[in-house]
């Protein structure tokens, strides 16, 4: 690896908008965020029906993913498998669990239902979207550490494992919820270095 | 590269690693037959810990899971030297549910009851009963749970910010967790098969189990964990790969940094949930790695699955297969599977052995293979 790690794209979702690099790309209006999804995945214009199957952290990932990966096609064999996926997450699939458990009293227990309440399945729906096989982790944390995150995801690029990796934050509980996901890899091109304080600025902008 | 210095696992079978592989040596299972699991009252086949096991803890408010966490990190810590306030010590915990039991018994979903059920706030609440310092690492990952926090603690220990890890996780059995399995029609009619013919399913378990990870070798011989590697079948949420290409990927990855090839490899422990999709994709895997002919084990039979400590419950066993000369046999295995069948032991052999493969597939098509070796 000759390049330096830099963040080629980010991007972030939360109270019913969606930027890319700092930039708003799509913006619902005040709405719960099943219709907020709904909306933003029709402005999307893709065919995935999919989609309408996955409970609502799912959704918020596949949106975000769509955006930040836009034109990337990691499909290619050499891609594939060195390209990672490392997310973070508080509450897990706690808003699913939620809903699993009144299924459940009422004997009502659904299998499609069932597989999202575990938190890694977002990024499962990432990998089959995106044709991404190499290292995908979920680490659960009380609050988005960024420092823990560049440390792990640059050591994978330093012991030559990955050749991209898409990082970031994902959380939703209910109607709070709250997306920011970062491509990185090395580039030469003039953008932002992959370091702690770039992606807290991104985070928090 | 990281050495194994202490471990336990907390089952059914017993309280500590020794007591554990010694009863599933003997070709035993704590897998029985229950009622009063399932809400509708229908038996099922699991494994359980005994009613009381925890009578001799400290309750202090923890949960039957955090006192699993609990008692597990406390054996296994009791065997060795440990920093456990230092800095340069870091707990990673491995569950998918974590509390989620509570949620059982519970009447309303409080906020209080809704905190509880935060990973992270349990792996807080548990590191800081042994006093640490750090910012615990949790690791959510289906059940490929226990092989990556092991994976995950390896990589923080070569990039030079910790000396030790201490890797543990638990899963409680719960209705909550069973249900969704008989959902699925995931759940066997019986004690499980596991790459059997007549496999028709799982069984789930509950454990705890804890492996004390050093970047400095021990004093005396030691087990490393040499290599390791994560992969994503990218084909389905809750289905494995048709083809294993994806475990065979991670299966390589994890040989090329232990420097190894499969022809090395003594041993599997596998997944093999008993499963009709697991088993089979494993066994393509298995194939497509070279390492089908290599006598391969399934710890699922003696304890049941116990989702995110399985990867670590079933790698203590691999290491002490490794330092005890032992292949141990697979309850519940009946007749091989047609397809790929592979060589399953029904009793314990004794064997020298230095490389053991652990693999481990997941919800979300997750898969994780690790590569330990007794130098």
């Amino acid at each position: 690896m000759t390049h330096s790690l830099k963040l080629l794209r980010s991007c972030s979702i939360q109270n019913g908008t969606i930027q890319v690099d700092g930039t708003n790309v799509f913006a619902g209006p005040p709405a719960t965020f099943a219709a907020f999804a709904t909306a933003a995945f029709r402005a999307l214009g893709i065919e995935y029906p999919k989609f309408h199957k996955m409970d609502n952290l799912a959704k918020l990932g596949f949106l975000a993913a769509e955006h930040l990966l836009a034109g990337q096609d990691f499909r290619a064999p050499g891609l594939a498998a060195r390209t990672g996926v490392v997310l973070a997450n508080a509450t897990s699939s706690l808003d699913t669990d939620l809903r699993y458990e009144t299924q459940l009293r009422q004997r009502l227990a659904s299998p499609a239902l069932f597989v999202y309440t575990l938190p890694n399945i977002v990024v499962g729906e990432l990998c089959i979207r995106h044709g991404i096989t190499g290292e995908n982790l979920l680490f659960m944390t009380e609050r988005y550490e960024p420092a823990a995150q560049v440390a792990y995801v640059a050591n994978l690029f330093a012991k030559q494992r990955i050749d991209r990796c898409l990082g970031g934050w994902i959380d939703l509980l209910g109607q709070e919820y709250r997306a920011f996901f970062y491509l990185v890899g090395p580039s030469s091109e003039a953008a932002l270095p992959y370091t702690t304080a770039n992606v807290e600025t991104l985070f928090i902008s | 590269m990281a050495y194994i210095a202490a471990h336990n696992i907390l089952s059914p079978l017993g309280a500590t690693s020794a007591a554990t592989f010694a009863a599933v040596a003997a070709g035993r299972s704590a897998v029985a037959e229950h009622a009063g699991l399932l809400p509708s009252g229908e038996l099922v086949w699991a494994a359980r810990l005994p009613a009381g096991w925890a009578q001799a803890l400290p309750a202090d408010g923890f949960s039957p899971f955090e006192l699993m966490l609990i008692a597990s990190i406390q054996d296994a810590t009791s065997q060795v030297e440990v920093a456990l306030t230092s800095e340069r010590t870091v707990f990673v915990f491995a569950t998918t549910k974590g509390n989620i039991g509570l949620l059982d018994e519970a009447a309303e979903v409080s906020p209080a009851l809704r905190g509880r059920l935060s990973l992270a706030a349990s792996a807080r609440a548990v590191a800081r009963y042994f006093g640490s310092v750090v910012v615990p690492v949790v690791v959510s990952n289906a059940c490929i749970s226990g092989v990556a926090a092991l994976l995950v603690a390896q990589r923080l220990l070569a990039s030079g910010q910790y000396d030790t890890a201490v890797v543990a996780g638990a899963d409680t059995v719960s209705q909550f967790v069973l249900t969704g399995f008989q959902a699925f029609q995931a759940l066997s009619a019986g004690p499980c098969k596991p790459f059997s013919a007549d496999r028709d399913g799982i069984n789930l378990g509950e454990a705890a189990a804890t492996i004390i990870l050093t970047a400095a070798p021990p004093d005396g011989p030691a087990v490393r964990l040499a290599g390791g590697a994560i992969s994503n079948d990218a084909n389905h949420i809750s289905g494995p790969s048709r083809t294993g290409a994806e475990l065979a990927q991670a299966i390589g990855q994890a040989l090329a940094e232990a420097e190894l090839t499969a022809a090395d490899v003594d041993f599997v422990s596998a997944h093999g949930t008993a499963t009709p999709y697991n088993d089979a994709m494993e066994a393509k895997a298995f194939a497509l790695s070279g390492v089908q002919q290599k006598p391969v084990h399934s710890a699922k039979g003696a304890l049941g699955h116990t989702l995110g400590a399985a990867g670590l419950v079933e790698s203590v066993l691999s290491v002490l297969s490794l330092t005890e000369g032992c292949l141990l046999p697979t309850a519940g295995y009946s007749q091989p599977m047609q397809l790929e069948a592979l060589p399953i032991a029904r009793t314990a052999q004794p064997a020298a052995l230095r490389v053991g493969l652990k693999t481990a597939s997941g919800f979300g098509g997750c898969n994780g293979a690790l590569i330990f070796t007794r130098l």
